[in-house]
């Protein structure tokens, strides 16, 4: 249930870096096109201007020497060798009459002598309006001369350049994509490796560690802390074991020897008046030894103490078992027992502590939920996890209640006048925990639902 | 012949409980402190049990029971231990000890004990047996029919294995424990009594209908099938 969670976040960061990524170098594309662009519009206009300045120089160089007959005789002679061919000009007289040239008249808003200014214009012999690129001369003597070249080249030219540039931006899509993929690919690779490990850590194996080269690359940096981190856990469990174990040890032996001296004490005492009160005492050391071992076995089983002993069981002849074992006690409180369980359950974990886990719960079930009449036992298995479940129609647990349920000592019953430690639900929690899994309680209408999720390796 | 057994313990008080309660049941008792004591006592002598504690100075007790196994030893060990919960007790038996005993214990649990392993080790001699029998309480183990003074009862497969386990055991004390190790398999506390409900219940099937009755219940230690009271 954690690890769909985190596949899913993963993908998205994974989709979210490569469009990042795509952008990013899309962005850092953009300008370098944009100046090319710009560039080889710059030289190609350039080329245009020097063309009609040329074109206009030996016209007006001819003006000089030959005067304004020469001029129009030269333009003729232009337009009739089909020098002008690609272009326009056109000579007028100071009323702006037409003297000479391949256009009918002077472009109305061209008032001005103007290096270079662009202008649709009709030529003759032409049906469509074409765009130039034109130059003016104002002689002295009032005469106007137009020179202009086809600047439609200049366009297409344009057109093609934009195309051009359009499909380097569709080409570096794809390589973008691909190289972001690949950097992508890579950083996975090294999260998964560090992840893999992290979840076998988190599953119980604490002597897992990530592989680490000797540099001081950042993923190797980060490997490093976390073994580090993983050490310094190893040696808190180890130590934990370790105290736990002593505890264990220190305590229990104390209550050894009160229980060697209550015997002894007894005996001296048989059939005397002071024997109820020995008895009474030796049942309260049972019940400190009961909850003594209790509490550590929950704390060595938070602890992930007890996976060493993990073996494949049939979980169904288990539940089988306790039902029958519970079956008589249950009758005796006036509660049935049944079974619901596939025909076949097998179970990698604990049966042990599994079967401890059912077993107080299936207690809890008669102790609170007899009045309901039956007790339910059950276990499904769906492929990722089998839940096993206890279920009851007594009076339940409200929904407010149940997380203190499941505390060490938690007991509902205020007074604390029943019999029971308070740890059942805690150590049936610890072990579902241990095998990955947890604890639910749920409400069966009426009634308590318990619940343990175990996942499947 | 008296039955020699080798204590090995450190803590003094529990040390003296158990010999005491030993040598008031007519066993002989050899006492070791220390691991490599006690080591040296169970290879050089025939013993008819070791009991050894599963933390000791010097050397562990597991390593002292490893070291017992590799010296071609059989001799029935019985592990004492403050450490209770399942898994220990699971390696303390995968280390070959024949039962495992969580401290703190009530004599009359170590003493069953005790007495189940000499039976046993007898047992392995005997020729495979095929019906057991109590007084006039029958049992087949081929055809698993039990009668009672040649009436047929009725027993579920749980009460046969129950009351075979009874009658393997005659007049020996066997405790709650014992019973849910050899007929269920499994060593955690049911809590409740549990075990005590069976045993109502095979009583009454065996035992109602009868004169003499044959299951008792040994008060504060568990049951016993036994001709005599």
């Amino acid at each position: 249930m954690r690890r769909p969670r985190g596949s899913r976040l993963a993908r998205s960061t994974t989709a979210r870096f490569v469009l990042l990524y795509l952008a990013l170098s899309l962005l850092g594309a953009l300008p370098v096109l944009l100046f090319v662009y710009q560039q080889t519009d710059r030289v190609v206009t350039k080329s245009y201007q020097v063309t009609v300045a040329d074109r206009e120089a030996i016209l007006v160089e001819t003006q000089r020497t030959g005067g304004i007959p020469a001029l129009a005789q030269s333009v003729r002679e232009r337009i009739a060798s089909g020098a002008a061919a690609h272009g326009v000009l056109l000579l007028v007289d100071p009323a702006g009459r037409k003297l000479a040239g391949n256009m009918q008249a002077w472009p109305p808003t061209l008032r001005e002598p103007t290096d270079w200014v662009q202008m649709r214009l009709y030529r003759d012999g032409h049906e469509e309006p074409e765009m130039f690129g034109l130059q003016t001369v104002h002689f002295p003597s009032g005469h106007r001369l137009l020179v202009g070249t086809v600047v439609d080249d200049r366009a297409r030219l344009r057109d093609a350049l934009a195309i051009a540039l359009a499909g380097a931006l569709i080409l570096a899509l794809p390589i973008g994509l691909a190289g972001s993929l690949v950097l992508v690919g890579f950083v996975n690779r090294r999260v998964r490796a560090i992840d893999g490990v992290a979840a076998r850590i988190a599953a119980g194996d604490l002597s897992r560690r990530v592989e680490t080269r000797d540099t001081n690359e950042p993923f190797d940096r980060l490997g490093g802390s976390l073994n580090a981190m993983l050490a310094r856990i190893e040696a808190l469990v180890e130590e934990l074991r370790l105290v736990t174990d002593a505890l264990a040890h220190d305590l229990r032996s104390p209550l050894m020897r009160i229980r060697a001296s209550l015997d002894k004490a007894a005996d001296e005492l048989a059939g005397n008046p002071g024997e109820p009160a020995i008895k009474a005492i030796a049942q309260e050391i049972e019940g400190m030894l009961r909850m003594t071992a209790g509490t550590l076995e929950i704390s060595r089983t938070e602890a992930g103490i007890g996976r060493e002993n993990f073996a494949g069981f049939d979980l169904g002849a288990l539940i089988h078992d306790l039902c029958e074992m519970y079956h008589p006690l249950a009758e005796e409180h006036g509660v049935s027992i049944t079974v619901e369980k596939p025909p076949a359950l097998s179970y990698f974990g604990n049966r042990e502590m599994i079967g401890q886990a059912v077993s107080n719960l299936v207690d809890n079930a008669i102790k609170y939920g007899a009045r309901g009449g039956v007790i339910q036992i059950g276990a499904e298995d769906d492929g990722s996890a089998v839940r096993l479940w206890v279920a009851d129609r007594g009076a339940g647990i409200a929904a407010e209640r149940r997380e203190e349920a499941l505390r060490k000592y938690g007991r509902l019953d205020d007074s604390r006048t029943t019999d029971g430690s308070g740890l059942g639900l805690a150590l049936v929690r610890a072990v579902a925990r241990l095998h990955g899994g947890d604890l639910r309680l749920e409400d069966n209408a009426p009634g308590l639902r318990a619940v343990i999720v175990l996942p499947r390796p | 012949m008296t039955k020699k057994i080798l204590v090995v313990e450190d803590d003094a008080t529990t040390a003296d409980y158990i010999a005491k309660g030993l040598v008031q049941n007519g066993y002989v008792v050899d006492r070791a402190a220390d691991g490599l004591d006690g080591l040296f006592h169970a290879v050089n002598a025939p013993y008819a049990a070791v009991i050894l504690d599963r933390m000791l100075p010097g050397m562990d007790g597991l390593a002292v029971l490893a070291a017992i196994r590799a010296a071609g030893s059989d001799t029935p060990v019985i592990i004492l231990s403050a450490l209770g919960s399942t898994d220990e007790r699971v390696k303390g038996l995968k280390a070959g000890s024949d039962d495992y005993l969580v401290k703190p214990f009530a004599f009359s649990e170590l003493l069953a004990r005790l007495e189940v392993l000499q039976r046993r080790g007898a047992a392995h001699a005997a020729p495979v047996v095929t019906g057991l029998t109590c007084a006039d309480l029958s049992m087949d183990l081929l055809s698993h029919r039990v009668e009672r003074a040649g009436l047929r009862i009725d027993l579920q497969p749980r009460e046969f294995r129950l009351l075979e386990f009874l009658l393997r055991h005659q007049d020996q004390v066997v405790t709650r424990t014992m019973m849910l190790e050899e007929v269920w398999d499994y060593h955690f506390d049911p809590g409740t009594n549990v075990i005590d409900v069976h045993i109502s219940r095979l009583r009454k099937k065996i035992d109602e209908a009868a004169a003499v009755p044959l299951l008792h219940t040994v008060r504060g230690v568990g049951y016993k099938l036994s001709q005599a009271a």
